[in-house]
């Protein structure tokens, strides 16, 4: 199975179980977690189904292009159910199944692993999901986001679909993952891996991305200050972004990092409030909106 | 029968493997003490856990409460009844509120005066009335290190609970946890077993569940595993390192265990075998496999939770995750070997230590000051001098490798592995390693005393360094390590038998970092309490711990020799006897209004008197002699001799003589015994 075929199966099965398909967002992230239709939709009381792939940036992963296993750019595939239905787990083991992974032929575990996001002010329990010793998936109930208890709970699930994939096609690199036909994941984005490793490692400019994070950091401020939520949500991203930069520059001492990342949470916090308000103010209009298996 | 047997199963989505394990004493141990506190009687408790269940099994477990029979002391029996035995008001309201008949109130004496005295009986409930409210109890007392909420009741648990099953005999008991309801039936294994499977009884729940790929009781189910890894032990010729917590570990990971092998490719054999150990062990939960000769195989074995259709392709699946993580080790392994460990040393000036306490390479400076101050106390020759110098100036090199990068819990083993292969000296290879130990409670300690210097300098200058940067340890927190790194000095200390005066270390230590006199004392008062503590825990009295360190003063090594010659002696009776006389020579001294009488032999008026002047006045050089050289078997023997003298004294002598010449004569024998005292511990402070 190809790649962009494991990725439309995914879709398919997961608008099948109610969940809107969107697109990724359009500024970088570390992780499909922090894109706003996870980070902010989740917060209070509205029913939340969707489900998209989200190009995730890692500055400091980078490997030149070199390592078969590891990416500062890679894909993840997200899924946000809100409320987490009972059957979560079933669900996803189904959504395996569309793939070719039949759990009676495997060993399909449930390992413990927590999940935290500092600079989110966010954390949840779950597992990372092993298929044959491998770590294919991501399971976490949100306990809390961007310091905001929640109520109702909801569940995460997030593929990494390029270990999917090197999974279903048995290949030991990812470079030689087939997308489709003759063209292989190598094609697409080796060359990214080496420039953006180069870049990130040793050619961006310091000073400037220390500007920039300031001026993110008071552009978020003076946004939220207008009211404005989701533009200000953009500038926490693009200052969470900035902070992976400098750090895959070593530009941040240890002693400095506790800073940088609390000067995130605390815009990230604020938004989150500032969301739950305005949904409240909007009359939480999704309420309702959602039906279990609606999909095709 | 008056009794049946109990089940409970909380099913749960998978629940850590570490977290089960304890929530099984937790859960039974609430249960027993609910049962008791509702007086029901039981015959045991067996317990029964998976990843996806948490249950008990409670056998004989009565049909109804034991009965009960209270007494309730009323009014005064004058004001309760009148002389003709009419009950008064306050009997009538005293019964009432008792729930017994007023002509049921009994007359009993309590002190001097007679009370009126209800006695009440309850009858014992039915267990099944009890067990609802208090299973639901049982199931919310089960706390874990860290717990979920998931639904809209905000209940909590380790992971979400999926369903309920409580049977007393053959009828169902309804329980509670959130949403959740019991209901009449179990789920087998997720992949293996049926998803429903009804439980008419206790006695077939076992063995449905058994049909359904699923060992409840943990101990079948390690004998299960265990089994499977002694086959494949047979069957690829190797012993799997089967480590106590990886087993527990595993066990608790699955259901149905399905032991299965693989391999990798030889070539990875060159790796160290910590590193290859670490990636089988800590990333996959392999269990690496040895040959007769001690030497790593290139098989690992796993615990499979699923009898796949085929069990090669679990097998390949785990093959090739292995073969990248080895793939990874590989390439640091060869990266890391390109620059000596000599020339990382320099780049740990980047590295932050502590935010209070500034870099790695600053850190090391202070120890390495430190460590050449103990050579010298210690008189080690110059060539063991140049080691300690050397191993300390490498002593954090791995911390900045791209292996200790990777895998944290590899330092020390990387600084060791390397420095064979940069050509340094073995001896301080294995420090850079042994300066590590011991790495837990019951480890080993170094073999070698360039390890052990370079050890106990590094846990000295954490601990002023601890004190300096405020982070000294208070209730349960200790957020620098302070209170492992003084336990560990002195495990070191014994484990090698070094006499390093600790205190002095310290104070060394102190004025390198320094600290205010404030904090000086505090390091030396924590530091003695912790030694304190320590021998406490070695089984020493608390008396005789007090008394050995003010004698050896901050010497751990001494300490504990003293302790252990003492020790010997301490069931024999010319010991007891020397204390009891410790103990009056301190009391009649205490009591005496002036001190420093002049002794005259000529006031001596008996043998005894004139005896024990001559045997302190000879011993006491001894003893002095015996604690300077710090011989503490001599020092036992020294007061064996004294003993006789002083009891015959007492025996035979009256301190409180009338004429005052002779009896401040008497108290001023006894100063000198009492000096005598001082030099080898104040007896008097045992107790008997």
């Amino acid at each position: 199975m190809n790649l962009q075929e494991i990725v439309m199966r995914l879709e398919r099965f997961w608008a099948e179980q109610g969940c809107i398909i969107q697109q990724p967002y359009d500024i970088e992230v570390g992780a499909g977690t922090m894109n706003p239709a996870t980070t902010l939709r989740v917060l209070g009381p509205e029913p939340w189904r969707v489900a998209y792939v989200e190009p995730s940036r890692r500055p400091t992963d980078g490997r030149y292009g070199e390592n078969p296993n590891r990416l500062q750019h890679y894909y993840q595939f997200q899924v946000i159910i809100q409320p987490a239905p009972e059957e979560i787990q079933e669900m996803y083991l189904e959504s395996l199944k569309t793939l070719g992974i039949e759990p009676g032929d495997h060993d399909i575990r449930f390992v413990e692993d927590d999940w935290e996001s500092p600079t989110i002010g966010a954390w949840g329990l779950g597992w990372e999901v092993w298929l044959d010793g491998m770590e294919i998936t991501q399971f976490t109930y949100f306990q809390q986001v961007g310091g905001v208890d929640m109520d109702p709970v909801a569940a995460e699930i997030t593929y990494g679909i390029e270990r999917i994939a090197m999974f279903v096609q048995k290949v030991d690199s990812v470079y030689d993952l087939e997308w489709v036909g003759k063209v292989r994941y190598g094609d697409v984005h080796h060359r990214g891996e080496v420039e953006h490793s180069t870049y990130n490692f040793e050619v961006s400019d310091t000073d400037m991305l220390f500007r920039l994070f300031s001026m993110y950091e008071a552009e978020a401020r003076r946004t939220i200050a207008e009211g404005l939520v989701l533009p200000a949500y953009d500038y926490v991203l693009k200052c969470s972004h900035t902070f992976n930069l400098l750090d895959a520059r070593n530009a941040i001492s240890v002693t400095e990092r506790t800073g940088f990342i609390s000067r995130v949470r605390a815009i990230a916090s604020a938004c989150c409030e500032a969301y739950v308000k305005q949904r409240k103010d909007m009359g939480f209009p999704l309420m309702n909106k959602f039906e279990p298996r609606a999909g095709r | 029968m008056n009794y049946r047997d109990l089940l409970l199963e909380i099913g749960t989505e998978e629940i850590p493997s570490r977290f089960i394990s304890p929530a099984l004493s937790a859960v039974s141990e609430a249960a027993a003490e609910e049962f008791k506190a509702e007086r029901l009687t039981f015959e045991k408790i067996q317990v029964l856990g998976t990843p996806r269940r948490i249950a008990i099994i409670v056998r004989s477990l009565a049909l109804k409460q034991e009965d009960k029979t209270e007494e309730f002391r009323g009014p005064a029996w004058g004001s309760a009844f009148d002389a003709s035995g009419n009950p008064a008001k306050a009997a009538k309201g005293f019964a009432r509120s008792k729930g017994v008949e007023v002509e049921a109130l009994e007359k009993r004496v309590v002190g001097e005066q007679e009370f009126a005295v209800a006695v009440v009986r309850q009858e014992g409930k039915d267990t099944r009335e009890i067990l609802p409210g208090l299973l639901g109890k049982v199931a919310r007392s089960i706390t874990f290190p860290k717990s979920m909420y998931w639904d809209s009741t905000f209940n909590r648990f380790a992971r979400p609970v999926r369903w309920l099953l409580s049977i007393y005999g053959e009828e169902y008991v309804s329980v509670e946890f959130g949403t959740v309801r019991s209901d009449r039936f179990t789920r087998g294994h997720r992949f293996m077993g049926q998803k429903k499977i009804e439980i008419a009884s206790v006695g077939e729940y076992l063995e449905k569940l058994h049909d359904n790929f699923v060992i409840a009781d943990p101990g079948k189910r390690r004998e299960k595993m265990l089994s499977g890894v002694s086959a494949i032990e047979k069957e690829i010729g190797g012993k799997a390192v089967l480590d106590r917590d990886l087993v527990e570990e595993n066990l608790f990971l699955v259901e149905y265990p399905v032991p299965f092998y693989g391999s990798f490719d030889q070539s990875f054999l060159e790796i160290p075998e910590e590193v290859l150990i670490t990636s089988m062990k800590n990333h996959q939960r392999y269990f690496p496999v040895r040959d007769g000769a001690g030497a790593l195989k290139p098989f690992f074995i796993g615990v499979s939770n699923n009898r796949a259709t085929n069990m090669s392709v679990v097998r390949e699946g785990n093959e090739r995750v292995l073969k990248a993580r080895l793939s990874d080790a590989a390439f640091f392994w060869a990266e890391d070997q390109k620059v000596p460990l000599s020339a990382k040393v320099d780049s740990l000036k980047k590295v932050i230590h502590h935010e209070k306490l500034g870099t790695v390479f600053e850190k090391v400076a202070h120890v390495r000051e430190l460590c050449g101050l103990l050579c010298g106390k210690l008189h080690l020759s110059k060539a063991d001098t140049r080691l300690v110098d050397r191993a300390v100036y490498l002593s954090r090199a791995d911390n900045v490798t791209d292996m200790v990068y990777e895998f944290p819990e590899l330092r020390g083993v990387m600084g060791r592995e390397y420095a064979l292969r940069n050509g340094e000296d073995p001896r301080v290879a294995l420090a850079l390693y042994e300066q590590y130990l011991p790495a837990f409670s019951g480890d080993k300690t170094p073999s070698d005393v360039i390890g052990a210097v370079l050890g106990i300098c590094e846990r000295i200058d954490t601990i002023t360094g601890g004190f300096k940067a405020g982070l000294q340890p208070s209730g349960s927190q200790d957020p620098y390590g302070i209170r492992r790194a003084s336990r560990t000095v002195n495990e070191i200390i014994w484990g090698v038998g070094m006499d390093v005066n600790v205190a002095e270390m310290l104070e060394l230590s102190s004025e390198n970092r320094g600290l205010s006199q404030e904090d000086r004392d505090a390091v030396l008062e924590f530091t003695h309490q912790r030694l304190h503590n320590q021998l406490r825990e070695r089984e020493f009295s608390h008396e005789m711990t007090t008394l050995a360190i003010s004698v050896t003063g901050s010497r751990p090594m001494q300490t504990l020799r003293f302790l252990e010659a003492f020790r010997e002696i301490q069931g024999a009776d010319w010991f007891r006897g020397l204390i009891i006389s410790a103990v009056r020579v301190r009391n009649i001294l205490q009591k005496s209004e002036t001190s420093d009488h002049v002794l005259d032999v000529g006031l001596f008026r008996e043998d005894a008197e004139r005896e024990l002047f001559e045997a302190v006045d000879s011993l006491s050089i001894q003893v002095a002699d015996a604690v300077n050289s710090c011989d503490w078997d001599r020092l036992t023997k020294i007061l064996a001799k004294l003993e006789p003298f002083i009891t015959v004294f007492f025996d035979k002598v009256l301190v409180m003589d009338k004429d005052e010449l002779i009896r401040n004569n008497r108290i001023a024998l006894l100063e000198r015994c009492n000096r005598l005292f001082e030099t080898s511990g104040d007896l008097g402070l045992l107790k008997t």
